[in-house]
């Protein structure tokens, strides 16, 4: 009977649960989905991912703990939420980090993203890819941020964060952590002058209708990962890891362009509804916050390898 | 999964049932289940640490610092001599001045028990002298203390949207409720009155005005609170949080220079006091998040709401049946209790027949706050039996008047949402 | 009184201190965070320059305020609980529904126990965002809360094994405080 068991595990299908945390219309769920599908086709229906969207495993935090331990497969997770596990991929958060797009992907593709990734698996797990996840921007009520100098006094929301709360610091403004149901509320009355956040947040929690004052000056652009549980990877066998790796390349592929359209798609919608925005000179914003690099001398030779990069 | 739901409530009712802590048995319950459907339960406990980890329910051990401050040093005492300035001189008068102080009570604490056992104390006897009816006087304290839990600041209010966990502003969700809570004050008065009227109540002596201006002074200093709670957080000075805490430091500081009731020892016996309810609140907060994640996991909202769907597609039947849900549940269980076990089912629930998430959050506070007085459990109910020591049985005639008098009120916040979203929408805030 | 019960009771007294110390160390936790988040409003509106640290030290003291606070209840064992069945119950299943009762705490505890040092351990090395402090305080209290509420169960499953049937009918017999009715109907806030 012992015989028959061990013959039915190796043909057995693996059924496993990715967490992810937002809703279903927004393209990195969408990329989830598609990869939950094209690991199924590419393993023959021998891995099965059930993905669970809305946080409903937990937040970010919670699921990074779980993915650790082994108690989830996957996790679908930001980097500025990962570097308090991994502080590896915390470069990665830093402000004006990436100088574009191109080259944002370009370090992401390429032999530093690759390093970090693999620095994951003393966390006990694995990094799918990196993923688009926006761009942060400023967005002000009274004033619009044009330069440098207009950040200066100004009380502006942040993450609570380490990175944030300095970088809002180096601007001159007084950086206020609070808790993002109250952000709305905090620029109506005043209690804020300005909160930062990509085109599609900034749309769909309606900020925008009492900030108008919108400044391109992209000060964050952390990507997003997908995590596997090392634990979970040790179940594959070599082709279903090739299989997995595969479906995450396509996936991610196909999410950076829709995350970009997703982004247009909602500055469309908050220019028609008289929002302005602004251009702002990325480099004079850089060079005020520039001494932050040198508070985080863990990167210093990774910072050296990414402004190396084009 | 229809298995997994059956070990999850089963085991959860039978707990209950044998006197196993409400806390423990939303815990116990959550790791049988677990253990059946395979979770690990490292995601259990991960969920009962950090659900305790949120700024937003920290509001709630301040304000009830800040009720039991005020409640030990007297507020009481002076706001049921203020509404007897104001409202006193009427047929029915004291019974008035019950409903009247209630409602700036409740601007203080949250608690209708809290209400209950301090004002009832000597308004249920103070009315039985007068020569009303016990079970009138009963029913009158009693019904008037869930305005309470409706006008901010309100701990259930804050269990609503910490158990809702979709980003709810407490802020919004507390102006909702001023509105509602003068209706309710309103409609107890107008069924007082009336029947007072039949009746032939008395009314109260009148005082001298050197008196009165001591009593109104006094107790306006205590209702600063409910201008530090309803100003600072509509003006956006600070948040709920905040707010508690102030208005704890400014309990402190009224009761012990201006009333004098107040002093360092004294304030350890109220702290001493807040934790018997904080114990209860921490432990069903932490538990009731692993329960969520069990609720999540297995799809009982999406369940719920497809059994709703198949009875009927309208939204008007659907609110009715989860209100008479409410009800029924709301005989049995204490309030607090339900709005966070209920709300993670419910809300969901609501979200998707279209109800507004303030609007949908009222109907719940204001429906369970009725379970506060329906036997067999209903706490503000038996608090009043045992202050005028009768028996339930011939007080609870007295009571089917106000029960209609509050049923009218739900009825008529069910019909008209903008009852409860007016004061948020016409400050301009996102609903 | 035998002399097991004698021994118990001894053992009780010293708890009843232990429990008493820790109410005072659960009231001067809530004095503290009380004062952070009001200076924090001044620091704000006066100064104009709040703390970052505030609200992660706040929520750091509110969980070990959480877990100390709900198990001084379960050595009390007056969480609120439903009492209606239970009261109509003969005073041999009374006894039967408490060792139960405190029985399954004891593995609940247990279990709190082992996956919270777990859950400690593994966030040890994570830093708190603003303080820099280790996410590990954030879950310690599961240990220590759940070594507590372990031993307060320990004690009362003893409790209950001496208490001899006679005085759960004394129990039944004697008439209620107001408190004890409030407790019984399921009171919280
Ligand atoms: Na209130
Ligand atoms: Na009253």
């Amino acid at each position: 009977q012992g015989g028959s068991e061990s013959k039915d595990a190796a043909n057995a299908v693996l059924n496993f649960k990715l967490a992810e945390n937002q809703p279903a219309n927004n393209p990195i769920s969408k990329g989830m989905l598609m990869f939950a599908e094209l690991v199924k086709e590419k393993t023959n229906g021998t891995v099965l991912i059930d993905v669970y969207l809305d946080a409903q495993l937990g937040n970010e935090n919670e699921t990074i703990d779980q993915v650790q331990i082994g108690a989830l497969d996957f996790a679908r997770i930001n980097t500025s939420a990962l570097a308090s596990t991994a502080d590896e991929v915390g470069v990665f958060t830093l402000p004006y980090i990436f100088t574009s797009n191109e080259h944002k992907y370009n370090v992401l593709d390429g032999a530093v993203g690759q390093g970090v990734s693999d620095s994951l698996k003393k966390y006990n797990m694995i990094g799918l890819e990196y993923w688009e996840a926006g761009s942060r921007n400023f967005y002000s009520t009274k004033k619009p941020i044009k330069s440098v100098a207009d950040v200066k006094g100004m009380k502006v929301r942040v993450q609570q964060s380490e990175v944030a709360i300095k970088m809002v610091e180096l601007l001159g403004g007084a950086a206020t952590p609070m808790a993002y149901g109250e952000v709305y509320q905090g620029l109506q009355t005043g209690v804020i002058d300005a909160a930062e956040n990509d085109f599609v947040s900034y749309y769909t929690s309606g900020h925008y209708e009492v900030a108008k004052f919108y400044s391109l000056d992209a000060h964050m652009a952390p990507p997003a990962m997908l995590l596997m549980s090392q634990t979970s990877w040790n179940k594959l066998n070599d082709s279903q890891k090739q299989a997995v790796r595969e479906a995450a390349k396509e996936a991610a592929v196909w999410q950076r362009k829709a995350m970009m359209d997703f982004q247009n798609e909602s500055r469309a919608k908050v220019e028609e509804a008289g929002c302005q925005i602004f251009e702002v000179d990325g480099k004079a914003f850089q060079n005020a916050v520039s001494p932050i690099y040198d508070m985080y001398p863990q990167y210093k030779s990774i910072i050296e390898k990414i402004k190396a990069v084009n | 999964m229809t298995n997994g739901i059956l070990i999850l409530f089963g085991s959860l009712i039978i707990l209950m049932m044998l006197r196993f802590p409400i806390s423990f048995a939303l815990g116990v319950a959550s790791l049988f289940t677990a253990t059946y459907l395979g979770i690990p339960f490292f995601n259990l406990f991960q969920k009962m640490a950090t659900g305790i980890t949120s700024f937003t329910f920290m509001c709630v051990p301040f304000f009830i610092i800040m009720a039991q401050i005020m409640t030990d040093g007297g507020i009481s005492d002076r706001l049921t001599k203020f509404s007897n300035v104001l409202i006193g001189r009427v047929r029915g008068g004291t019974a008035l001045v019950n409903c009247v102080v209630s409602m700036f009570f409740g601007g203080i604490s949250g608690s209708s028990i809290a209400d209950v056992s301090s004002i009832g104390s000597f308004l249920i006897p103070a009315m039985i002298k007068e020569g009303y009816d016990a079970d009138y006087s009963i029913a009158v304290t009693c019904t008037s203390s869930v305005e309470g839990v409706i006008i901010p600041p309100s701990q259930n209010m804050i269990f609503y949207v910490v158990a809702a966990g979709s980003g709810l502003s407490i802020s919004t969700m507390f102006m909702c409720g001023y509105l509602p809570g003068l209706l309710l004050t309103a409609s107890l008065m107008v069924c007082s009155f009336i029947i007072a009227v039949k009746k032939k109540y008395p009314i109260s002596e009148k005082k001298n005005w050197k008196e009165n201006i001591v009593i109104i002074r006094e107790a306006l200093l205590g209702l600063v609170t409910i201008l530090i709670v309803a100003v600072g957080i509509v003006a956006g000075v600070f948040t709920a949080t905040e707010a508690g805490a102030i208005a704890a430091v400014y309990a402190f500081i009224v009761t012990t220079f201006f009333y004098k009731t107040m002093n360092m020892r004294k304030l350890m016996v109220c702290l001493l006091k807040s934790l018997k309810t904080l114990g209860t609140i921490m432990a069903i907060i932490a538990t009731s998040s692993a329960f969520s994640y069990c609720l999540a996991y297995l799809k009982v909202p999406m369940l719920v709401a497809s059994g709703l769907l198949s009875i009927s597609s309208s939204p008007a039947v659907v609110m009715f049946l989860m209100i008479l849900l409410m009800i029924i549940l709301g005989c049995f269980m204490d309030m607090g209790i339900l709005l966070i076990l209920l709300t993670p089912i419910l809300y969901p629930v609501a979200m998707s027949f279209g109800f507004n998430p303030y609007h949908f959050g009222l109907i719940m506070v204001l429906t369970l706050g009725l379970g506060l007085l329906t036997p067999p459990v209903g706490t503000s109910l038996w608090a009043g039996c045992a202050i005028a020591n009768m028996p339930i049985e011939k007080v609870i005639k007295g009571f089917l008047p106000f029960y209609l008098a509050y049923l009218v009120v739900l009825v008529l916040i069910v019909v008209f949402p903008s009852i409860a979203l007016f004061i948020p929408m016409s400050l301009g805030y996102a609903v | 009184m035998n002399n097991n019960q004698k021994i118990l009771m001894k053992v009780r007294g010293y708890f009843d201190k232990f429990i008493q110390a820790e109410r005072y160390v659960c009231s001067v936790i809530l004095i503290i965070v009380t004062l952070i988040t009001f200076v924090q409003v001044v620091m704000r509106f006066v100064f104009d320059a709040p703390f970052s640290w505030s609200e992660e030290v706040t929520l750091m003291f509110l969980v070990w305020f959480g877990y100390l606070c709900m198990a001084i209840d379960i050595y009390t064992d007056d969480h609120a609980a439903l009492y209606f069945l239970y009261n109509r119950l003969s005073p041999t299943l009374r006894k039967a529904a408490d060792l139960f009762r405190h029985g399954l705490l004891v593995w609940f505890f247990a279990e709190m126990i082992k996956y919270g040092w777990m859950l400690t351990k593994l966030n040890l090395p994570k830093p708190q965002p603003a303080t820099r402090l280790s996410q590990g305080w954030l879950y310690a209290p599961l240990v220590v809360g759940g070594a507590l509420m372990l031993v307060y169960s320990l004690v009362n499953f003893v409790s209950t094994v001496l208490k001899p049937r006679s005085e759960y009918q004394r129990d039944a017999d004697r008439p209620k405080t107001i408190d004890e009715v409030t407790v019984e109907r399921g009171g919280t806030v």
